[in-house]
């Protein structure tokens, strides 16, 4: 098992540097100018010479993504437990939690802009919206479709609503939460790039994402692309990040739900 | 919505009684029909009958898990947890440890810790799993699992306690085992029982007596008493009178196959 994993973090490395050392190539052999295609070693130049610029716009990035995917984590499962305890809520408010799901940011961005002055909370707002909706839909179904028989049990034992609630339906939720927030994080990245997008924040509290449309109107090719290899890393860390938490979340006590990635 | 069908009556001896009952399911098949069933407070019956023939449906209509589509049933019980049902599947929570499950239906009830905690390991060392009280459902094997169901069910305390095939996956030894602490515990704690089982030579050993039923749609076709004393040895397993009384079940069960065929 082990010695697997390693050789196939090795067989992957390996790919990387192919894949790196043919774009190299490609470009060097096909002399390609870098204002249409930079090489990958230009890319980590701008990378390393434009770092003032783009570490704070990767900090900026971060810190919207990540308070929109805490904002989805808490709101998210907070609603679906709601509504699993109010068929009221459920019947009024799950209609309106669809239709937020189903208007694209890009669209709902500009009128945030407006209404909230403060940019940054306006950004959060807006990768909250596209990031809110697994966590909340995943979660509510888990707290919704716990084991028939056990659900008898419980009421053999005469346990109470809350008793229900968190003896039976939080834990079963607990991996459809989980999975949930997984694909949020990417989705909250999406929402707070689309969201810089739409505001185009300059000056100190520019994201990556502005910084990437800056680039490009400068057509700084090898600027915009560590920009995108920023954002990229970016996601795969997020990524990671929640892979891990599951894992450590679910430990031994949910036997099946550990193998899946 | 099953209220309105069970009348509690004030009678002290019946704990939960079947009258004139028929059951069918939503998808129209009809489980019982005509099925009479007493349960008395501290009275042994063992239900025999082919696979199919609504052995669990009767029990499920005991513990009030279903309501019946014509007759009646009585039940003096009222407070919840006075029903145990050990499911014909173990039925365990997956995430929680074994002691964890045992103590269920005691933190249910809010009943102190430090009590509670002594009542499960008491059930464990009675089914004897003492030794993986701290593994999950899913380490244990299938048997084990059962147990750990019965130790649950154990621990509840019920007046009525309804078993459905809960020692089907164990090898004989331990069965026979399992067999004589449940009579043991019976007899210090008196709940009325009902133990479904597929053997015929379990039933005898068992019960006070021993209700045949037909196939679908079951009812009891014969009642054979069994007039032996406990505490039953393994003695009884070796005399005439034991074998005469199974091999009567078993004519029982043939008749009543072929009556319906
Ligand atoms: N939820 C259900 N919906 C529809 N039909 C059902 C359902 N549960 C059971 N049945 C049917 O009702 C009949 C009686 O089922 P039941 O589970 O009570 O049988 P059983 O005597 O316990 O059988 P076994 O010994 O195999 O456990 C079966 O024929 C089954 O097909
Ligand atoms: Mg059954």
């Amino acid at each position: 098992m082990r010695s697997r994993a390693r050789t196939e973090r090795l067989l992957s490395g390996l790919l990387v540097a192919a894949l790196l050392g043919g774009w190299e190539a490609v470009v060097r052999l096909g002399e390609i100018p870098a204002y249409i295609l930079p090489g990958p070693l230009l890319v980590a130049e701008a990378l390393w010479r434009d770092w003032t610029v783009l570490g704070p716009a990767l900090l900026t990035t971060l810190a919207i993504a990540g308070l929109a995917l805490l904002a989805a984590a808490a709101g998210g499962g907070l609603l679906a437990v709601l509504l699993a305890l109010s068929r009221w809520l459920e019947a009024g408010l799950l209609p309106l939690a669809v239709t937020l799901q189903v208007v694209p940011v890009v669209s709902i961005a500009p009128l945030v802009l407006i209404y909230v002055e403060e940019v940054t909370l306006a950004l959060v707002l807006c990768a909250w919206l596209v990031a809110f909706y697994p966590v909340f839909s995943n979660t509510l179904f888990g707290l919704k479709h716990t084991d028939p028989m056990l659900r008898d049990l419980f009421r053999l034992y005469g346990a109470s609503r809350l008793q229900r609630l968190y003896y039976l339906e939080l834990p079963s939720a607990l991996p459809h939460f989980l999975a949930g927030l997984r694909i949020s994080g990417g989705l909250a990245l999406v929402g707070a790039v689309v969201a810089e997008f739409a505001a185009g924040t300059a000056g100190a509290r520019a994201g990556l994402a502005f910084r990437l449309l800056e680039a490009g109107w400068r057509l700084d090719m090898p600027r915009m692309f560590a920009a995108l290899l920023l954002l990229a890393l970016s996601g795969v860390a997020i990524h990671g990040l929640l892979a891990l938490l599951q894992r450590w979340l679910l430990g031994r006590r949910y036997p099946r739900m550990r193998e899946d990635r | 919505m099953i209220a309105q069908k069970v009348a509690v009556r004030p009678d002290p001896d019946t704990l939960a009684a079947l009258e004139e009952v028929a059951f069918v399911y939503p998808n129209g098949v009809v489980a019982l029909a005509g099925l009479e069933l007493r349960v008395a407070a501290g009275s042994f019956t063992c239900l025999v009958g082919p696979s199919g023939c609504g052995k669990t449906t009767a029990l499920r209509l005991l513990a009030g898990l279903l309501a019946p589509s014509r007759g009646r049933i009585r039940r003096s019980m009222r407070g919840p947890g006075e029903v145990a049902l050990v499911f014909q599947d173990p039925t365990l929570l997956p995430w929680a440890t074994v002691r964890d499950n045992v103590e269920l239906p005691l933190r249910l009830r809010r009943i102190a810790r430090r009590e509670a905690r002594r009542e499960v390991e008491r059930a464990l060392d009675l089914v004897g799993l003492g030794e993986v009280a701290d593994a999950y459902p899913h380490e244990l094997s299938g048997g084990m699992r059962m147990r750990v169901s019965l130790a649950r069910a154990l621990v509840s305390r019920p007046k009525l306690m309804l078993l459905d095939e809960p020692f089907a996956a164990l090898d004989e030894i331990t069965r026979f085992r399992l067999d004589d602490e449940l009579l043991t515990a019976w007899g210090s704690q008196g709940w009325g029982v009902v133990f479904v089982t597929h053997s015929v030579f379990e039933s005898v050993y068992l019960g006070q007596q021993v209700l045949v039923m037909t196939p679908r749609p079951g009812r009891i076709a014969a009642r054979i008493a069994v007039p032996e004393p406990y505490p039953r040895t393994p003695a009884f397993r070796a005399s005439e009178r034991y074998l005469r009384l199974c091999s009567r079940v078993s004519e029982a069960l043939e008749r009543a196959a072929d009556a319906s065929a």
